[in-house]
C-alpha cells in the first residue's frame, strides 16, 4: 500500500462538541491505483484528503506513506515527502496568484523545493504543459485570461513538475463542462500511466467515480461506509445510504 | 409527445437573435433560434457554459438589459411578447410566465417566513389577499408535496432542508398560475439525492398546473429524465431538437453525439478543442472546427432541417 489511514479522526472546534468531520476512517490506496471517494457535500471528503497529506493534523489515528508512519513527523522531516504527495483542487484559480503569469506560477514549486535552477525548472514546466495539450504561448498569460479547463490542466502540469507519487484530486472536474471534464480525465489517465501515479479521486458524482476508479469508498457523515470495486458498489450496495445514492443516479422519473 | 415539433404550441420563438454591443463589435449570444413549446410540454435546453441558454431564457422573460439588440419574435399564446410595454411586461413575469430561481440557498429571503414570501407572489399575480391568499399558499405547498403545509408556511428558510426549500421556490414559480414555467439550472451545485427530488418537484409542478415548462440545464440527466423534447445549443445556435428519448438514444448532430460520448456513462471520450468564444465564431457551421466529419460544405451556414423520425438537425450531413 502506498497510502494508509488507520482509524483517522478529526473534529473541528472544541473536541466533543458536535460530530467529527472525519470519524474513525481506515482505508488504503495501493500503488498505481485510483481510489474514488464519494459522498454528499460536507461529509468529510476534503478533510480526509487533507489529513492523508498531513496538510491538517488529526485528533487520532495513524497515516502511513510508502511503508513509513508519517503521523508524527515534524514539518521539517515532512519536507522531502511533501513533494511526493500533492493535491489538485476543484477551483484551480484559488491556487494561482492573479497577478503572476502562469509560467511564473508553474515554476514556483520546483524553486521552493530547491529542485532545479530557473532555466531547467522552466524547461520542465513547459514540457509538461505541452504534454497536457497546452500551447506554450498561453503560459505568458494571467490566470483570468484562460478558461477553467485550461487552468486545471496548468494546475496538473504544476503538480507534475514535482514528480509526485500520490495525488489527491479534490473534485478536479466539478466546475467544468462535460466535454472539458472528459479532456481533463483523459489527461489524468495519461499522466497516471506515464508517471506511475496513485490517485485519491474525490467526487460527488457516482457515474464519474465508477468510470475513473479501480475502487470506490463511500463516505457518509465522516465515516467510510463501504469500499469495493465500482461494479460491486453500483450493483450490490450494502448500506442504505449507498443504495439511495445509487438509485439517485439510476433513477428514472416515470413520465405520465 | 412523440414528434419533434410541438403540435399545439404555447410558445413560438422565431428567428430570435440577441446581440450585445461591445467595443469590438456586436457579439451574438443567441443567433437565429427557432423553436416551439407545446401546451403542457416540458422542453429542455442543453449545452455547455456560454452557449447562450440563459440569454435565451432571459429573452423569453424580457429580462435582458436595455443594451441588448434583439431580433425575431417570441409568440406566447399568439402575442409577440417582445412588443409588450413595460407594464404588460411586468405582469407577464410571475403571471403568464413563472420563474423557478436557480439557487434554493440564496433565492429566498432569510428573515421572512416562507408563507409570507409565497403569499406576496399570490397577492401580486392572483389579486387575492388575506385569508384567501393564505389558503392558496397552503394549497400550493400541499401540491408541491410538503407534508405539513400550515407548519411549513410558518417556518423560515433556514429551518427547511435543501429539497424543501426547492419546493418552496417552485411554489413561488407557480403562484401566478403561469402558462409557462421557466427553470434555469434548477439542479446546479446540488447533490444527487436532492437533485432527484428537484426533478420530481418540477415534474409535479408542471403536472399540477398543466403548465408548459422550459428547463435550461447543463445537466444532461435532468434533461433526459424531466423533458419531453430537448434542444441542443452551441455557440448561440440550436444544432438539434428531438424528443428526449430519441436525442439520448439516437443523437443526430455530430456535436450532440460528441457531447453524449463525453459523459462518464459513455466512457468520457474527450471532444477535441474548445468551444468558440463570442469573438471567434467561425463562419458557416459553428461546430465545424471541432467536427470529425467536416467538408467544404460546412463553410456555409446550414438551416435547421426536419428529418424522417422527427428530429430537426442543423448539419449538412442531413441536407436534403
Ligand atoms: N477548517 C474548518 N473549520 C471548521 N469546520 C470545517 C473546516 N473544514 C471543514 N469543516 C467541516 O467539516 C465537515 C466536512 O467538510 P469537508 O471535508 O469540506 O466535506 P466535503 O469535502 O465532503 O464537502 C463539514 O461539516 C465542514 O463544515
Ligand atoms: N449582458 C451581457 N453583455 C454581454 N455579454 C453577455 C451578457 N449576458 C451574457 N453575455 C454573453 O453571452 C454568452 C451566452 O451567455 P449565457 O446565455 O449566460 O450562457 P449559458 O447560460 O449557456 O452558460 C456568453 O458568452 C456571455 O458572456
Ligand atoms: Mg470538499
Ligand atoms: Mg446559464
Amino acid at each position: 500500500m502506498l497510502v494508509e489511514a488507520i482509524g483517522l479522526t478529526k473534529h473541528f472546534g472544541a473536541r466533543g462538541a458536535g460530530v467529527a468531520a472525519v470519524d474513525n476512517v481506515s482505508l488504503a490506496v495501493a500503488e498505481g491505483e485510483t481510489l474514488a471517494l464519494i459522498g454528499e457535500s460536507g461529509c468529510g471528503k476534503s478533510t480526509l484528503g487533507r489529513l492523508l497529506l498531513r496538510l491538517i493534523a488529526g485528533d487520532s489515528g495513524r497515516i502511513k506513506f510508502d511503508g513509513a508512519d508519517i503521523t508524527d513527523l515534524s514539518q521539517r522531516a515532512l519536507r522531502p515527502l511533501r513533494q511526493k504527495m500533492q493535491i489538485l483542487f476543484q477551483h484551480p484559480d484559488s491556487s494561482f496568484h492573479p497577478r503572476k503569469t502562469l509560467i511564473a506560477s508553474l515554476i514556483e514549486p520546483q524553486r521552493l523545493h530547491l529542485l532545479a535552477p530557473r532555466a531547467a525548472a522552466r524547461e520542465k514546466a513547459v514540457r509538461l504543459a505541452v504534454e497536457l495539450g497546452l500551447h506554450a504561448d498561453i503560459l505568458d498569460r494571467y490566470p483570468h485570461q484562460v478558461s477553467g479547463g485550461q487552468l486545471q490542466r496548468i494546475a496538473l502540469a504544476r503538480v507534475l513538475t514535482l514528480d509526485p507519487k500520490f495525488i489527491v484530486l479534490d473534485e478536479p472536474t466539478s466546475m467544468l463542462d462535460v466535454s472539458v471534464q472528459a479532456q481533463v480525465v483523459s489527461l489524468l489517465r495519461v499522466a497516471q500511466q506515464r508517471y506511475g501515479l496513485t490517485y485519491l479521486f474525490i467526487t460527488h458524482d457516482l457515474d464519474l467515480a465508477a468510470a475513473v476508479s479501480d475502487r470506490i469508498a463511500v463516505m457518509y457523515r465522516g465515516r467510510v461506509l463501504e469500499q469495493g470495486p465500482p461494479a460491486k458498489i453500483v450493483d450490490a450496495p450494502e448500506h442504505d445510504y449507498t443504495k439511495r445514492l445509487v438509485s439517485a443516479f439510476r433513477y428514472y422519473l416515470k413520465k405520465d | 409527445m412523440s414528434t419533434a415539433t410541438a403540435t399545439d404550441p404555447l410558445l413560438q420563438i422565431r428567428g430570435l437573435s440577441v446581440g450585445f454591443p461591445t467595443r469590438a463589435g456586436t457579439v451574438m449570444a443567441v443567433d437565429d433560434v427557432n423553436l416551439s413549446i407545446g401546451k403542457r410540454e416540458t422542453f429542455g435546453l442543453i449545452g455547455e457554459t456560454g452557449s447562450g441558454k440563459s440569454v435565451l431564457g432571459m429573452a423569453v422573460m424580457r429580462l435582458l438589459p436595455n443594451s441588448a439588440r434583439i431580433g425575431g419574435a417570441i409568440m406566447l399564446e399568439g402575442i409577440d411578447i417582445l412588443t409588450l410595454d413595460p407594464e404588460a411586461t411586468r405582469r407577464l413575469r410571475g403571471g403568464s410566465i413563472g420563474l423557478v430561481p436557480q439557487n434554493p440557498g440564496s433565492s429566498l429571503n432569510p428573515v421572512l417566513r416562507v408563507g409570507t414570501q409565497i403569499g406576496e407572489a399570490v397577492r401580486l399575480h392572483r389579486g387575492v389577499s388575506g385569508r384567501e391568499a393564505g389558503q392558496v399558499v397552503h394549497d400550493l405547498l400541499d401540491r408541491m408535496g410538503l407534508p405539513e403545509p400550515e407548519k411549513t408556511a410558518r417556518q423560515y428558510p433556514f429551518q427547511l432542508s435543501g429539497g424543501m426549500r426547492q419546493r418552496v421556490l417552485t411554489a413561488i414559480g407557480i403562484a401566478g398560475q403561469p402558462a409557462l414555467l421557466i427553470a434555469d439550472e434548477p439542479t446546479k451545485g446540488l447533490d444527487a439525492i436532492i437533485r432527484g427530488q428537484v426533478i420530481e418537484t418540477l415534474h409535479k409542478a408542471a403536472r399540477e398546473t398543466k403548465a408548459s415548462m422550459l428547463v435550461i440545464t447543463h445537466d444532461l440527466q435532468v434533461a433526459e429524465q424531466l423533458c419531453d423534447r430537448v434542444g441542443v445549443m452551441y455557440a448561440g445556435k440550436i444544432l438539434e431538437i428531438q424528443t428526449a428519448e430519441r436525442l439520448f438514444s439516437a443523437p443526430q448532430h455530430p456535436y450532440t453525439k460528441a457531447l453524449l460520448n463525453a459523459t462518464p456513462r459513455k466512457g468520457l471520450v474527450p471532444l477535441p478543442g474548445t468551444a468558440p468564444g463570442l469573438f471567434d465564431r467561425p463562419p458557416g457551421c459553428v461546430f465545424a472546427p471541432r467536427c470529425g466529419l467536416v467538408e467544404i460544405a460546412c463553410g456555409e451556414d446550414q438551416a435547421m432541417r426536419g428529418m424522417n423520425g422527427g428530429a430537426q438537425v442543423r448539419c449538412r450531413l442531413h441536407a436534403g
